[in-house]
């Protein structure tokens, strides 16, 4: 997160929580987008930014005190639903690259094979990517669901095309390698609802 | 506002509009934007004299997504501005009978002012 988001990120602090779960990801593209189009008037810029916080957090405040309902219900299932996603692909990208260690270990390094050693250390990046971009959407990086998804594309990438060349990965790994990525993207590709973040 | 379902409601009941929610909704009536468009749109078609920060225009958002003025829609990149998704926004069939209305009712406004001489009239 560079430092006008992280600024941006206390000055959306003065929102309630709920207002700043269900739109706080949006409005911080929305302030990037601005932001990029206003680089030559930075002042202006940051000036209009407070201004605007000053305007309608008082506003959201009211209304959550006030107790109006939460603007969509269903945002926080999407929140549930992809914190669940997410820990899932931790646990199967550490899997995945404990599982590639091992063949990369006995085959490439025991087993003097290069493609052993080049397959497993695939299978060990791509793990890695998949549970570290996974463990960034859990952490609400900003974005982290498109690290996500170009960790999933990577890990079918990877894995498909060492089961293709030659199949030296255990069925269990290959079958999550190929399996939980399709499965991580077109969840990514068709919910519905808000992320723990999406920018 | 009156609650209910909208379809059971009458748009003069959520009259008269905020300035920002009007603008949202009428950029809503060619389709459906994100926010940042959404923030452009009214720019643009307002030659500068209305800017919706974030906050603006998110706040007012969650009031229309509450009232059922407006839905979400589908959410993907926008190709002029990267491969960030991006959530899009819709006006529902009642969102766009209270933007109906309140443009009679800021037509009506005109009217009376225009009678008043308060505007479309050059002083001699």
């Amino acid at each position: 997160m560079n430092a006008p988001d992280r600024v941006y990120g206390i000055l959306l602090r003065a929102y309630p929580a709920e207002f700043r779960a269900a739109f706080g990801a949006e409005m911080t593209t929305a302030f990037r987008d601005r932001r990029r189009e206003m680089r030559a008037k930075p002042v202006r810029f940051w000036l209009s930014m407070m201004l605007d916080v000053a305007r309608s957090a008082p506003a959201m405040r009211i209304d959550a005190s006030a107790g109006r309902p939460a603007a969509h219900i269903h945002f926080k299932e999407g929140v549930r639903t992809m914190k669940a996603m997410a820990i899932v692909a931790v646990v199967v990208g550490i899997f995945e690259a404990a599982s590639a260690s091992v063949e990369a270990w006995i085959g490439g390094v025991v087993g003097h094979d290069r493609f052993s050693l080049a397959g497993g250390s695939m299978g060990v990046v791509a793990g890695l990517f998949l549970a570290v971009a996974a463990l960034a959407v859990l952490r609400r990086r900003p974005g982290s669901e498109q690290l996500l998804h170009r960790a999933a594309t990577s890990c079918l990438a990877a894995f498909a095309a060492v089961w293709l060349l030659r199949p030296m990965l255990s069925i269990a790994s290959t079958g999550l390698g190929i399996m939980f990525p399709i499965v991580l993207l077109f969840f990514l590709r068709t919910r519905r609802g808000d992320g723990l973040v999406s920018a | 506002m009156t609650k209910g379902k909208p379809t059971d409601r009458d748009p003069e009941s959520a009259l008269p509009l905020t300035p920002a929610t009007f603008q949202i909704l009428m950029s809503l009536v060619d389709g459906e934007q994100h926010g940042y468009a959404i923030m452009k749109e009214v720019e643009e078609r307002t030659a500068g004299a209305v800017r919706l920060g974030p906050g603006t225009l998110y706040g007012s958002l969650k009031r229309l997504l509450e009232d059922g003025l407006v839905d979400e829609g589908t959410e993907r990149a926008d190709p002029e501005l990267g491969d960030e998704r991006r959530r899009f926004y819709r006006i529902t069939k009642f969102g766009l009978s209270v933007a109906r209305a309140e443009a009679r009712r800021l037509e009506s406004v005109l009217r009376s002012a225009r009678q008043k001489k308060l505007i479309g009239w050059k002083p001699a």
